[in-house]
């Protein structure tokens, strides 16, 4: 961040500070239009304005140890329940296949799990008698309940914490619920019925009126955070946040689990459209096996990357302070620090309004504080 | 680089003995590693009263610091700890009974002509030598950390702990107070929480081995044990060695950041490397 830019958002904080008047344009708008070329920049990603901060001297990323980055997850709250998964992906393959289609991803999970490299599925299919991986039903009617490792429910309100309570008497495995946008309401309900985790579909919840204008990254923090207000207090015992939608590529993945995800829900249309050359005509169920295995092994050494480079031993350990970002949407929404001056948006407007309040001799209480800050975060929201 | 030490005495029960002037020795013999601030941490059961000492630093306008110290009953303790955490001015320095902690910015020797470290005595404590590397040079920076969870736990520590921004927020989480920016107080009060929890000292360390990532050693000290552990892969250094002691003073295991501190204080037998990732624990006789 230029230091002209530093000062734009430091005055347009105070103009809000002054005048109480919400903004006609945010400051990263402003930002972009000073900047040279903005016209040719893209607007609305912000994944790529999200960038890793690589580690300091004295924790250089070339220790021989970092080598072996550790991708290992756990899914279960309860110790003897829980389900590992060797890369920290559920394939999420909400949408029907082709048989084929499916015989050949069937196949490369079990590969996949023969090279110590397991990764799940999430499906709504019956799960196979002889499979070597984990296996997530996704289940509408609880008495068609087979053999699966794991459940997934989609919510659907009152309904389906009646489910969880009935199914959770005589169901050991993880259990997994797929939230709509008002998930910050009743997620802690959910954990207290015994659910291991929940499911943020990032595309259907940023459509939604809720989330207009948003973007995943607000998605994924906001998940995040109702799954630790549900544990203020006490220690976390594992309850999982799964992504899935927006996040498609590893540079996704691991700024996802920077902002809090566990495990990333990777689409199988995507997946067998990545693979390449699909074509029922011409289709190969080994050959389609042996690509969507290649692309999971080279999506593994990926996931490593970055968390060495900042480092990590462990991939789980990625959190938004590792990263630094230039927008400041983008720093509101997954609460990212702002490149050149390490801080969140929210720590500016606290700091800044604090002096401006001290300056100006201003008489203003704990409540009033934060209304303005909520009203100037609001403006760049 | 930081240079991290200490002892315990193996004296049977006397548990009086000159431990401030060794852990002097073994942390001047180290000063070459580190010179941003230097602090000890020596527990004397003599000391031990009904109330505890809560010390913070003050910022004056005149002066840089000037420590204050409370005491107060157990009753009082939480009550006392809201007043200094509601005073802007006012840095968390120590939460004691029987330990006392001494830190300073500066060299060892330093801290020896102002405290008079060498004088005083003890059954164990811990000392630590200060290189900044990820927080800035203040004397509430400086090693060794307590916490205001527990009285009588410190600990001193050289590396980094990598994930500390993940740790010190599900702390947090959990209702626990950090003072300071350091990644080394996430092992104070991890270490706390955790005896706090389950009351298992060896548990505590075993489970914030696991948990925490990066190079490593710390030294964490309690009313009655001494350990140093060494990150997961072993990438920092740490030796401990004992002395069978002589006329002056009782036998005594010592562990070290370097050799030199073990040789200087003359811990040369029964050496050893404790195991990546296994806490080695001394416990008061």
């Amino acid at each position: 961040m230029r230091l002209n830019e530093k000062a734009l958002i430091r005055k347009s904080i105070l103009e809000l500070c002054n005048t109480g008047m919400p903004r006609q344009k945010s400051t990263d708008d402003v930002i972009r239009t000073i900047r040279e070329k903005s016209s040719s920049e893209k607007e609305g990603n912000l994944w790529e304005y999200i960038i890793a901060l690589g580690a300091q001297l004295s924790r250089p990323p070339f220790d021989p140890y970092r080598e072996k980055i550790k991708l290992t997850t756990k899914i279960g709250r309860k110790g003897d329940q829980k389900i590992s998964l060797k890369i920290p992906i559920l394939i999420y393959g909400k949408f029907d296949l082709s048989q084929s289609s499916k015989d050949a991803l069937y196949l490369a999970l079990d590969n996949l799990d023969d090279n110590r490299s397991t990764i799940g599925l999430i499906s709504k299919d019956e799960p196979c008698d002889e499979r070597k991986y984990p296996h997530f039903q996704i289940l509408d009617d609880i008495s068609k309940l087979a053999d699966p490792d794991g459940i997934v429910l989609e919510y659907t309100g009152v309904k389906t914490e009646e489910k969880i309570e009935k199914i959770r008497k005589e169901f050991d495995g993880p259990i997994l619920v797929e939230v709509d946008e008002y998930f910050s309401y009743y997620t802690a309900k959910l954990l207290e019925l015994g659910i291991d985790g929940i499911v943020v579909n990032t595309d259907d919840i940023i459509k939604s009126e809720r989330y207009k204008g948003k973007h995943a990254i607000a998605v994924i923090h906001d998940a995040k955070l109702a799954i630790n207000e549900f544990y203020r207090g006490k220690e976390n015992d594992g309850a999982c946040l799964v992504v899935a939608g927006d996040v498609n590529n590893a540079g996704k993945m691991v700024k996802a689990a920077g902002l809090g995800a566990d495990i990333i829900g990777y689409d199988t249309s995507l997946l067998i459209a990545k693979v390449g050359h699909y074509s029922e005509n011409f289709f190969d169920e080994e050959i389609t096996a042996q690509k969507i295995f290649n692309h999971m092994i080279a999506t593994k050494s990926e996931l490593t990357g970055i968390p060495a480079a900042v480092g990590y031993s462990d991939f789980h350990n990625l959190s938004p302070s590792d990263f630094r970002t230039s927008s400041i949407k983008a720093s509101v929404q997954g609460n990212i620090p702002l490149e050149g001056v390490d801080k969140t948006y929210r720590n500016m407007v606290e700091e800044i309004l604090e002096e401006h309040v001290n300056t100006k001799n201003i008489s203003v209480n704990q409540q009033e504080r934060q209304k303005i800050i909520s009203l100037i975060m609001k403006g760049e929201n | 680089m930081c240079g991290i030490c200490g002892l315990m005495m193996d004296d049977n029960g006397l548990r009086h003995s000159s431990v401030g002037s060794i852990l002097q020795d073994m942390m001047e013999s180290q000063q070459i590693r580190a010179q941003d601030g230097a602090g000890i941490a020596i527990f004397d059961k003599s000391n031990a009263q009904d109330s505890f000492k809560i010390k913070n630093f003050r910022k004056e306008e005149t002066s840089d610091y000037i420590i204050n110290e409370v005491r107060t009953s157990s009753e009082n303790v939480s009550e006392n700890l809201q007043k200094m955490n509601q005073d802007p001015e006012c840095h968390f320095f120590s939460f004691e009974n029987e330990m006392t902690i001494i830190k300073e910015i500066g060299l060892a020797k330093d801290l020896d002509k102002k405290f008079g470290i060498r004088k005083m005595n003890g059954s164990h404590g811990i000392g630590h030598l200060r290189i900044a590397t990820s927080s800035r040079v203040t004397p509430y920076n400086t090693h060794p950390f307590s916490t205001t969870i527990l009285p009588d736990i410190a600990i001193v520590h050289n590396g980094e702990i990598t994930n500390y921004n993940l740790l010190k927020d599900s702390l947090e989480l959990e209702g626990f107070t950090f003072h300071t920016d350091s990644d080394s107080e996430v092992i104070a009060v991890f270490l706390a929480s955790r005896i706090l929890k389950h009351g298992d000292i060896e548990k505590a360390h075993r489970e914030f081995v696991a948990k925490a990532d990066g190079p490593f050693t710390y030294i964490a000290a309690t009313s009655d044990s001494i350990a140093i552990v060494r990150d997961k892969f072993g990438t920092r250094k740490g030796i401990i060695g004992y002395n069978p002691g002589t006329d002056d003073h009782p036998p005594f295991w010592a562990m070290a950041t370097d050799l030199s501190a073990l040789d200087v204080v003359g811990a040369t037998t029964k050496i050893e490397t404790p195991h990546p990732g296994k806490p080695r624990i001394f416990y008061r006789n």
